[in-house]
């Protein structure tokens, strides 16, 4: 992956991540290295319980590996209060990440607070404008907005503060096509236009093929594949990474199969038997 | 006729003055067919639904009729309509643990319906139930009666769903978004159980979702709502290979699908969705469409065949007859 020569935004060495209940140990992530360059985006795919979550929250900072390392822009992620962690995630509900009490400009500008009144107010009001949200909202609460227009608000404060890399937990899956479009294609242009690395998680390939640079599948978390996206959907090596393919995505906007169609009735059958 | 038929059903908030909420729509299906509303968000899908189950919220009308399976009757008011519930109508819901009490046992629950309504006999149901289960992929359908709905996954819980709103053999099977809240590796399994059921069964199925894919993969019929009008409809493979409408169209644009297209942007709407309640008559993608001109803002077009599909788009229309 570092061919190109440019700076390893995020990278993991064999990180191991245990949880351990009163019976039962769990290995959320168990072995798990790859590396993501500066302004490329790494789309990580797996189902349910496959250690998408684990993965964020360690490259976040929230948690640390039990082990194995974690680097995001040199460093190891912490989360430490009155600094403002590297990597900034955006949630999968725009509603359930904003404080419904703060209007968007304190929302946004919270990372900002080196910053004097005039000098927060001036760079949020220019990140709105970046994201598509009028600028003349700022004092608005979040109910005034739509599902869409507080994912834009979301990615505002995760970017506001310059931060290297973004962790998007699924941003779309709670937003219709059009607006999903829509916050793909402006995710799309401001990695354009200011260079950050993305870590996006989803099940949904479809999406993931929309933005991804390379392509990750976790499963019990363990990476079943790492590829290069243009590489993998033209083909995944791994047999469970087909499986996903075929069970998620194919068939697309070409009419119905056949009722009972076999085609369709293994698939998950086949998926858990892999 | 056998199958569904709705007529001109409309939605009428308060006293009725300008423009319904929903409607007019009509749409026909015959028996083991399933017919797919697709729509975004406020395009008026959970309110047709709800008017389909005679369940409007308060101050909301219905309008025109439907026409339930073999049943002689036409369906015009939400009390004749609401009585079929759990009858000829069976219901699956987005959210499955929405359909449980979370006290009572899964197996208690499922028999239930039938029972109070006199359908059949406890232990008739009972069987029944556990036949149903079986067929939703349960290999210990006797288990899985004596579950709580706490410990049930969200697939689980959802086949259960669906073997509850099949119990009373319905004619017509209404689901709304069955599958949104489901594992994506779930979701055509799932989808695949409840077509291959209504088919065997000869109900009709009616799908209500935002998600084009998949009702393109599972729907004979697809109806396309866009502010509470319909904007198209017409057999699934047509509409999708040759979408008229430009809504239909923007919406298969900006769907993203697994291709050899590689990392492009999508296609985008400008602008929002318009409200369901509007005292104008205009067509209500004017805004936003790309084909608008002057008496788009005067009038409502209204739903004209166009080989082999229905389009509300007098622009579309003209100009296919000019080609």
């Amino acid at each position: 992956m570092s061919e190109r020569g440019q700076a390893v935004a995020v990278e993991l060495v064999d990180v191991t991540r245990v949880y351990h209940s009163s019976r039962t140990v769990v290995r959320a992530l168990d072995g798990v290295s790859f590396s993501l360059r500066a302004g490329e985006t790494l789309a990580v795919i797996g189902e349910s319980g496959s250690g998408k979550s684990t993965l964020t929250r360690l490259i976040a900072g929230l948690e640390r590996p039990t082990t194995g390392r974690v680097t995001v822009a040199g460093q190891t992620p912490r989360i430490r209060p009155g600094t403002v962690a590297t990597a900034q995630v955006v949630f999968q509900d725009p509603a359930g990440s904003l404080n419904p009490h703060r209007s968007i400009l304190k929302s946004v500008g919270e990372p900002l607070r080196k910053l004097d009144r005039a000098q927060r107010r001036a760079t949020v009001v220019e990140m709105l404008g970046r994201v598509g949200i009028d600028p003349a909202r700022i004092s608005d609460r979040p109910w005034r907005f739509s599902g869409g227009q507080l994912q834009r608000v979301a990615i505002a404060r995760a970017l506001v503060a310059r931060s290297r890399v973004l962790l998007c937990d699924e941003p779309t899956s709670a937003l219709d096509v059009s607006v999903q479009a829509q916050i793909l294609g402006l995710l799309r242009d401001l990695q354009q236009e200011i260079g950050f690395s993305c870590i996006f998680v989803t099940h949904d390939l479809a999406v993931a093929q929309v933005v991804a640079d390379h392509v990750l599948v976790l499963r019990h978390g363990q990476v079943r594949e790492a590829a290069d996206a243009e590489r993998f959907f033209s083909g995944p090596k791994d047999p469970y990474s087909r499986a996903l393919l075929e069970a998620m995505a194919s068939a697309p906007l070409d009419g119905r199969l056949q009722r009972g169609d076999n085609g369709n009735g293994h698939t998950v059958e086949r998926i858990s038997a892999t | 006729m056998n199958g569904l038929s709705v007529s001109d059903l409309t939605v009428v908030r308060g006293s009725g003055a300008g423009p319904p909420a929903i409607g007019p729509i009509s749409l026909s299906a015959e028996p083991g067919k399933a017919v797919g509303i697709v729509g975004e968000t406020g395009a008026g899908k959970t309110l047709t639904l709800r008017a389909l189950m005679g369940l409007l919220p308060a101050g909301f009308q219905l309008g025109g009729s439907v026409h339930l399976g073999n049943d002689e009757h036409v369906y015009r008011t939400e009390e004749e309509l609401r009585r079929q519930l759990g009858r000829a109508i069976g219901v699956v819901l987005q959210n499955p643990f929405t359909a449980f009490d979370p006290l009572k046992s899964v197996g208690s629950q499922i028999v239930e319906g039938v029972v109070r309504r006199r359908l059949t006999s406890r232990s008739a149901a009972r069987a029944r139930a556990v036949e149903l289960l079986e067929q939703m992929g349960f290999t210990h359908a006797d288990d899985v009666m004596r579950l709580f709905p706490s410990q049930l996954s969200g697939g689980m819980a959802q086949r259960i769903a669906i073997a509850m709103a099949l119990m009373p053999h319905p004619a017509v099977l209404l689901a709304d978004e069955p599958t949104s809240a489901l594992d994506a590796t779930l979701r055509l399994g799932v989808l695949e159980l409840i077509c291959r059921f209504t088919a065997a069964t000869g109900a009709v199925l009616v799908i209500i979702s935002h998600d084009l894919r998949l009702i393109g993969r599972f729907c004979d019929t697809i109806v396309v709502m866009y502010g509470g009008r319909v904007v198209e409809a017409g057999p699934a493979k047509e509409l999708l290979e040759h979408p008229r409408h430009p809504y239909t169209r923007a919406l298969i644009a900006c769907t993203p699908t697994i291709g050899a297209r590689g990392k492009q942007p999508l296609a985008s709407i400008p602008g929002s969705p318009p409200s369901l309640f509007q005292s104008e008559h205009r067509c209500r993608f004017a805004p936003r469409c790309p084909l608008v001109e002057d008496a788009c803002w005067l009038e409502e077009p209204p739903l004209v065949p166009l080989s082999g599909v229905r389009v509300a788009c007098p622009v579309v229309s003209r100009e296919a007859v000019h080609r």
